[in-house]
């Protein structure tokens, strides 16, 4: 499981964004209306997380935390949650490298995420890009394991039914 | 790999999310290093605290102390009612003096 560094050279917050970076604007993205919000709110949890690493129990899920609470954060400050769930679900560009590359089905992939209720989606982001455990999934979103494990399998049904059914049109 | 959803899963673990950009990651580094704690200022302020405290802890013990270096004023004022008592026997003495002097002759 790659995790954070959390020795203190002077690089080691670039090599933890250098691990992280990624998954995490793409978690972020998950509650920001646009891509702008979600590097504010990367930037912001980011910062947060590097102040009090120290107290983390398990940094990794406590970095997802702080990242998501900086996203709710600027979130509320502009709109509520739904509105920023309907942008998320538009996302202006796309989410996964290359987009000069996109193909179709990657564009399928990410319609059918954007689909996903938010609860659901950041499980998938924080599982399969973020590569957390069930149990640091949990610890972020403060939520039993039992439950942070079914709304993945939820959200694969989901996402495996929707390409599904685009593929057979 | 047979299991539809394993397929899946495998199929969005090779989708690789967009990093941040360069200039992402300057901001937040920028960021980081204003915000760094730096240790030798806080331990500096922690010895500081910790040695006022030390002091206030010998002033109260030295304000504690003090009673009982003020006990002879406590002395003195608990000899007033026994200076009034001599007073008062002597007076009683000085008028018994009398009668018997009186009652003499």
């Amino acid at each position: 499981m790659r995790r954070p560094e959390l020795s203190d050279p002077a690089e080691s917050w670039r090599q933890c964004l250098r691990l992280h970076g990624a998954a995490l604007l793409l978690f972020a993205r998950q509650w920001s209306t646009t891509q702008a919000d979600a590097e504010d709110a990367m930037q912001n949890g980011f910062v947060k997380f590097w102040k009090t690493r120290d107290r983390a129990r398990d940094p990794l899920a406590y970095l997802y935390a702080c990242v998501r609470s900086a996203a709710m954060d600027l979130g509320r400050g502009r709109r509520r949650r739904s509105l920023n769930e309907q942008a998320a679900a538009r996302p202006e560009s796309s989410l996964f490298d290359p987009p000069l590359e996109r193909t179709e089905r990657q564009a399928l992939i990410e319609s059918a995420l954007a689909q996903l209720p938010g609860d659901q989606r950041e499980v998938v982001v924080m599982k399969i890009w973020g590569g957390l455990t069930f149990a640091q999934i949990a610890a972020t979103l403060r939520i039993p394991l039992n439950t942070a494990a079914s709304r993945y399998r939820y959200a694969l049904a989901r996402l495996g039914t929707e390409l599904a059914e685009v593929a057979r049109d | 790999v047979t299991d539809p959803l394993e397929r899946l899963e495998l199929e969005l673990s090779s989708l690789r999310p967009r990093p941040p950009a360069a200039e992402l990651i300057e901001r937040i580094g920028a960021a980081v290093e204003n915000a760094a704690p730096s240790p030798w200022p806080d331990r500096c302020l922690a010895a500081a605290m910790l040695s006022g405290a030390l002091a206030a802890c010998v002033i109260v013990a030295m304000f504690v102390a003090q009673p009982s270096v003020s006990a002879p004023a406590q002395t003195a004022v608990a000899a007033g009612p026994q200076s009034s008592q001599i007073k008062a026997y002597s007076q009683l003495l000085t008028r018994a003096g009398d009668q018997w002097s009186g009652a003499l002759k």
